[in-house]
């Protein structure tokens, strides 16, 4: 093998693509850092939950699967909003037994926007609960599936692993005691009730043109731990070519100082669901979302290649 | 706290030697993190450790950006050297052997089957070429052609000069048995 041939090879093998949805991950985690220093992460979190680690490792002697330490899942709290559910979250300490170990429901938390959970199991990384690819449901009492929206884990110091699991509601989200059933699909059901913390929700209608697209607000839903806004995406005449686009966003509560850090989740073509990546105990007053750009990609394999298109597409409303 | 999503104007031209504001911050995350990311995916097993310790990378980044005071060139080596720091504990914590590279499969298409045959006996000699090297010729690779670095910029992240960095790059590109 020449030198050449070589490098061309090793071009090929550095050359891996972030996908847009870890890209989606990755930014969010990012910019929830730099809008909000209270953001714990993995490895700075270590210090600080030492005693917490050395009281499960302590009782995990003992037991089975110990209800491990409110501050243990502070290292994987990446969002400042899953942070404020943590902090609000309630006890539900239900286990059930799994083959080589035990899985236990910790604590949970729901409003409008979300519901996250806290569980832990004494089974290692490897040995999921998810089956052969599945993923964890969670419906109501009313038989309504909500759609999994993220999560994080990370392994204790005694072999089992520690996970946050959050989801979104179903329109409209429930009201008051919520009872839910979590279910993996290589593993156990939990049933639990949660009290759902309410929010506020407006239908803006606002629609903002710029780059050849069309945006249009349709609804914007704020709660304590995330805010969410719906946006459906049309391609005018003098559009550029591409798809999959996706909005670089900025969002404001009350003018400058009330940043959110943001992300996107797309579910469908034309349609953009824009979250921040905190919430409001209060959502009254003067909100600003801006679309600076559309980011999309024109199709091309292997060499895709990214489109930009400037906006800016601004929405601004008030809620009373 | 106002935080500019925007890239900052002029954030790379090379000219400045300020400490990062948070706009310079998310500019310059912009431009690296898919680099990164490459240089992450060649020490990881999947696509999502790769993601989430370019994630992290980057938030240890944002907490340590007082440390970084430019010039604006040398930050590349000062990402990449937090980034390489993360890949080794990270490996380290997984039990993992705290150097292993990973070679994943190649995604180009080719319809002929001489062509298959051709990359697997490439990936294959490959595969061995690199296993013949030391740890740290292998680490420069991948931040060479993993994060697109420049011998400069791949010194300032292994803590070595850029002639002693262009020697090791030389020799681990090298043809078997001789000098290219």
């Amino acid at each position: 093998m020449t030198s050449e041939q070589l490098e061309q090879q090793l071009d090929r093998v550095y050359g891996a693509t972030l996908s847009a949805t870890l890209a989606e991950a990755v930014d969010a985690r990012v910019f929830a850092a730099v809008t909000n220093p209270l953001v714990i992460s993995k490895r700075s979190a270590l210090g600080r939950v030492r005693w917490a680690v050395l009281l499960a490792v302590a009782a995990a002697m003992l037991v089975s699967v110990a209800a491990l330490g409110f501050e243990l899942f502070t290292r994987i709290l990446f969002l400042p909003g899953w942070q404020v559910a943590w902090q609000r979250s309630v006890e539900i300490g239900v286990e059930e037994p799994v083959d080589g170990g035990a899985v236990r429901l910790e604590r949970g938390y729901a409003d409008a926007n979300q519901v996250v959970i806290g569980w832990s199991s004494t089974l290692d990384r490897a040995e999921n609960l998810s089956g052969d690819g599945g993923i964890e449901t969670l419906t109501d009492a009313a038989g309504r599936n909500y759609t999994i929206a993220d999560g994080a884990g990370d392994e204790t110091v005694d072999g089992g692993t520690i996970n946050i699991l959050t989801f979104t509601p179903v329109d409209p989200p429930p009201a008051g005691d919520t009872t839910y059933t979590l279910s993996f699909p290589a593993g156990p059901a939990f049933t639990f009730t949660l009290p759902v913390v309410g929010g506020t929700t407006v239908s803006p209608n606002l629609e903002a043109v710029a780059g050849g697209f069309s945006l249009t607000l349709t609804e914007f839903r704020a709660a304590p731990s995330r805010v969410i806004g719906a946006l459906t995406l049309r391609t005018l005449a003098d559009a550029p070519d591409g798809e999959s686009w996706s909005p670089i966003v900025h969002l404001e509560h009350d003018g400058p100082g009330g940043v959110i850090g943001t992300g996107i989740r797309t579910h469908d073509v034309g349609t953009i669901e824009v979250f921040g990546v905190a919430g409001v105990d209060d959502a009254s007053g003067h909100w600003t979302l801006t679309i600076t750009e559309l980011v999309g990609h024109d199709g091309g394999w292997p060499d895709n290649q990214q489109i930009r298109v400037d906006g800016p597409w601004v929405f601004e409303f008030d809620v009373p | 706290m106002e935080v500019s999503r925007a890239v900052a104007a002029g954030a790379d031209d090379g000219t400045s030697a300020i400490p990062l504001s948070e706009a310079e911050f998310i500019g310059r995350y912009r431009r690296w993190r898919d680099p990164v990311y490459r240089y992450k995916r060649a020490r990881c097993r999947t696509d999502e450790d790769a993601a989430d310790l370019t994630a992290s990378a980057f938030e240890r980044a944002w907490r340590a950006r007082h440390t970084f005071r430019g010039p604006t060139d040398a930050y590349p080596g000062w990402i990449f050297g937090i980034a390489r720091r993360l890949a080794v504990d990270a490996a380290r914590r997984q039990r993992t052997a705290a150097r292993t590279q990973v070679l994943w499969p190649l995604a180009p298409p080719m319809l002929d089957p001489a062509d298959l045959v051709s990359a697997g006996e490439d990936a294959r000699n490959l595969a061995h070429r690199l296993a013949d090297l030391s740890d740290l010729q292998r680490e420069a690779l991948a931040l060479r052609f993993g994060g697109r670095l420049t011998a400069t910029q791949i010194g300032a992240a292994i803590g070595k000069s850029e002639a002693a960095t262009q020697k090791l790059l030389t020799r681990a590109l090298a043809p078997e048995g001789g000098v290219p």
